[in-house]
């Protein structure tokens, strides 16, 4: 288990991560969200022993985390590069070589790698000779090669397109049922809601809220109701604090107070018009997150 | 292998296969047995301005055998007076001083046998000596057998023959001369050496920055082995181009003294393998005799051996300064101002140097710049090449470099450190004092 504890970090004046813990399990992704600037990658940076904290501890199965075992971590950086010049395959084990594989099996690990993600044409040719996507897989394989027990993703899909998307979570599920522990950040809420099991969103250096995803949500105090869009919605108006938006295929979201009780709603929708459609859904991870960080930014 | 030692293993490796490595190194190689054939381009061109030389012998009969092996490559003048001694007559004197001729050549008996004394009028002329040399061989074996003066072929070609100053202004001795124009060729090399690999260094740090390898890189591995790995795989690829280099120029040599020896007449050529195989006592090695007894003659060993632990000293002291540089900008436009900065201490090294070989390399300012690291590279290695250097002065040079060298590797590794990570634009001073001073 990757524990981290209390960390802080500051560049002169500039707070980049403030009193921010958390914990990432074998078996399960850990989604470290929040806007651009928040201190995501300084965070990933300090689990990764790049940077050093300038307080609290980082600490991987008990032992902190130092350049041994900081070696055996995968890493997907968010600005992603390979060398122009070389082939796919002697990359590869390269990377796989300076995490400690012995050149036999990193060759037989990049075989079963390449053929899995359908790259196996590609491996004598240089970065420059492969399609964008290509690439990105060939970056993902260079972060996994080793096999590593945990895995950083610093906004692993920023620059895929929906398939390689596609690809790339099944093959992070993969690597999650096979007991590894994956950590990753984002500020694309929809793009990882479903894989991530445990959050810590953070905005301007804190935390804002942290823990396991799916009990964040049921203790949402906030309802969120998915219904027929009815054409008379001034029946909204009688409950103070619902607020309505748009959504696809003629239906409306509602949100609604904790004050508001959603039998009332429905039966005063009933009254209004014809209604087919009634469900109180969960709140969307995208929902928690506006909810932060918006709030946030009006005290600010 | 050691993580370090996969990154050198890489860094040489992708160097040495890449094209610019081989069609660099191929372009050098080619050029270098051009000039060792364009000294028979040079002496078409030079019999248009041929030397005039003035000889004076004991007698007539040695005097037409000088003039005759000399008629090839000077215009020779036979003296009406004739010689006892080395001295020079006082009206051929007078004669080269009002540059009727360029040079004196007075033959004299010795006990030993034939010798020679050269009174070249410029310094220009100096050269000379070693192809005058050589064309006397002959007649000095011939006269010294004949006269009985020596038993062997072998004994009478250790004739001698000196230079004389006729000016106060050049060194008399055409030994120093020679290494002179040697170590300045080793200098230019040196200096460009050095300049090509440092900079090489700080693109290949920019390089991995620009492209984002970087990132990947400083997870899996210290900053310091990334920084260690570019510096010995670039050296290694520099020893292995100075090897080649050295081996091209070597072949070249063995090419000029084959063509010389199919060239020249019979007499030159017996006497050049005679001087070549007592050139070989002297040089331990496998070559063919030929071209050992030329490079032996050329290029001193231990000039050879200063060269390469200098031009390693030098190469280690500015790898450290060009690395940490490199890793300070993002660009590889950024470099360029930042090149120029770095570029000073090399250039005032090469002038210093430079200074050393055409004046007098044991001056004071001589003496203490060769023991400043980053100049001393080159002004010490110019001193043991031109002068004899006390030990004690070579060892407090070296050690010296080498403390600067830990020391520069050290701050480079800071630099390194706090660098790798930065982008956007380049850093001013100020952005660099603070990240030095930060933890991490």
């Amino acid at each position: 288990m990757l524990d981290v504890r209390s960390i802080w970090k500051s560049f002169g004046q500039t707070q980049a991560v403030s009193d921010l813990s958390f914990t990432a399990r074998p078996g399960s992704v850990f989604g470290l969200l929040g806007p651009n600037g928040a201190g995501k990658t300084t965070t990933i940076r300090i689990v990764l022993d790049i940077l050093q904290p300038d307080r609290g501890s980082v600490t991987w199965q008990g032992k902190v985390v130092d350049a041994e075992v900081r070696h055996t971590f995968g890493y997907l950086p968010e600005e992603r590069g390979l060398y122009p010049q070389m082939k796919i395959a002697d990359q590869l084990l390269y990377f796989a070589q300076l995490h400690g594989m012995t050149p036999v099996d990193a060759k037989a690990r990049i075989a079963a790698l390449s053929e899995s993600f359908g790259l196996t044409e590609n491996l004598d040719k240089k970065p420059a000779e492969l399609s964008k996507g290509n690439q990105q897989k060939v970056q993902f394989i260079a972060a996994i090669v080793h096999n590593p027990p945990l895995l950083v993703l610093d906004e692993p899909f920023s620059g895929f397109d929906p398939i390689n998307v596609e690809i790339l979570k099944g093959a992070i599920r993969g690597l999650v049922a096979d007991g590894t522990a994956v950590m990753l950040s984002s500020h694309r809420m929809e793009q990882v809601e479903e894989l991530t099991s445990d959050i810590c969103i953070i905005d301007r250096s804190h935390a804002v809220i942290s823990g396991d995803l799916a009990q964040i949500k049921r203790s949402w105090p906030d309802r969120f109701i998915r219904m027929t869009a009815i054409k008379d919605l001034s029946f909204i108006d009688r409950f103070p604090g619902v607020a309505v938006r748009p959504s696809a295929n003629g239906y409306i979201d509602l949100k609604a107070p904790p004050s508001v009780a959603p039998a009332e709603l429905l039966r005063a929708a009933i009254a209004a018009g014809p209604v087919d459609h009634f469900e109180i859904v969960e709140p969307s991870l995208n929902d928690i997150y506006l909810h932060y960080v918006r709030a946030e930014e009006g005290a600010a | 292998m050691s993580t370090t030692g996969i990154i050198i293993k890489r860094e040489y490796l992708e160097r040495v296969k890449s094209r610019s490595f081989i069609i660099g190194t191929a372009i050098v190689v080619i050029a270098m047995f051009a000039l060792a054939l364009l000294p028979f381009g040079f002496r078409w061109l030079g019999s248009q301005f041929t030397s005039k030389v003035i000889v004076v012998a004991p007698d007539s009969g040695i005097a037409v055998q000088v003039a005759k092996a000399l008629a090839d490559d000077y215009d020779v003048t036979i003296s009406k007076d004739t010689s006892t001694g080395p001295s020079l007559p006082a009206d051929v004197a007078q004669s080269i001083k009002s540059k009727k001729y360029d040079a004196a050549l007075v033959a004299y008996h010795t006990p030993q046998g034939l010798a020679f004394a050269f009174y070249p009028r410029q310094s220009g002329l100096l050269g000379k000596a070693n192809n005058l040399r050589t064309r006397l061989a002959p007649v000095a074996i011939n006269v010294d057998l004949s006269g009985q003066t020596a038993q062997s072929a072998k004994q009478a070609l250790n004739f001698q023959f000196k230079t004389v100053a006729l000016n106060e202004r050049y060194r008399s001795s055409q030994q120093e001369d020679a290494a002179g124009t040697l170590v300045y060729i080793l200098l230019i090399l040196l200096y460009i050496g050095t300049i090509l690999y440092a900079v090489q260094i700080a693109q290949g740090v920019i390089e991995e920055k620009s492209n984002r390898v970087m990132e990947v890189m400083i997870a899996a591995v210290r900053p310091a082995q990334l920084l260690a790995g570019k510096i010995f795989g670039i050296g290694a690829v520099a020893l292995t181009q100075m090897t080649i280099f050295a081996l091209a120029a070597a072949g070249a040599l063995i090419l000029l003294a084959v063509v010389i020896a199919t060239t020249m007449s019979q007499a030159d050529a017996v006497a050049l393998a005679h001087q070549a195989a007592a050139a070989q006592a002297n040089a331990p090695g496998g070559a063919g005799p030929a071209a050992q007894g030329a490079i032996a003659s050329a290029v001193p060993y231990s000039t050879l051996i200063y060269l390469v632990l200098f031009f390693l000293l030098g190469f280690f002291s500015y790898a450290a300064l060009f690395a940490g540089m490199g890793a300070l900008c993002s660009k590889a436009e950024d470099v360029q101002q930042f090149n120029g900065v770095m570029m000073i201490p090399i250039i005032i090294a090469y002038f210093v140097a430079i200074f050393a070989v055409f004046g007098d390399p044991e001056k004071p300012l001589f003496v203490v710049a060769s023991m400043i690291p980053l100049l001393s590279p080159m002004v010490m290695f110019t001193r043991v090449a031109l002068s004899s250097v006390p030990a004690w002065q070579i060892g407090l040079s070296i050690v010296l470099s080498l403390g600067a060298i830990w020391g520069l590797t050290l701050f480079a590794g800071r630099l390194y450190r706090v660098g790798v990570l930065m982008y956007g634009k380049p850093p001013k001073l100020g952005d660099v004092v603070r990240a030095l001073r930060a933890p991490t």
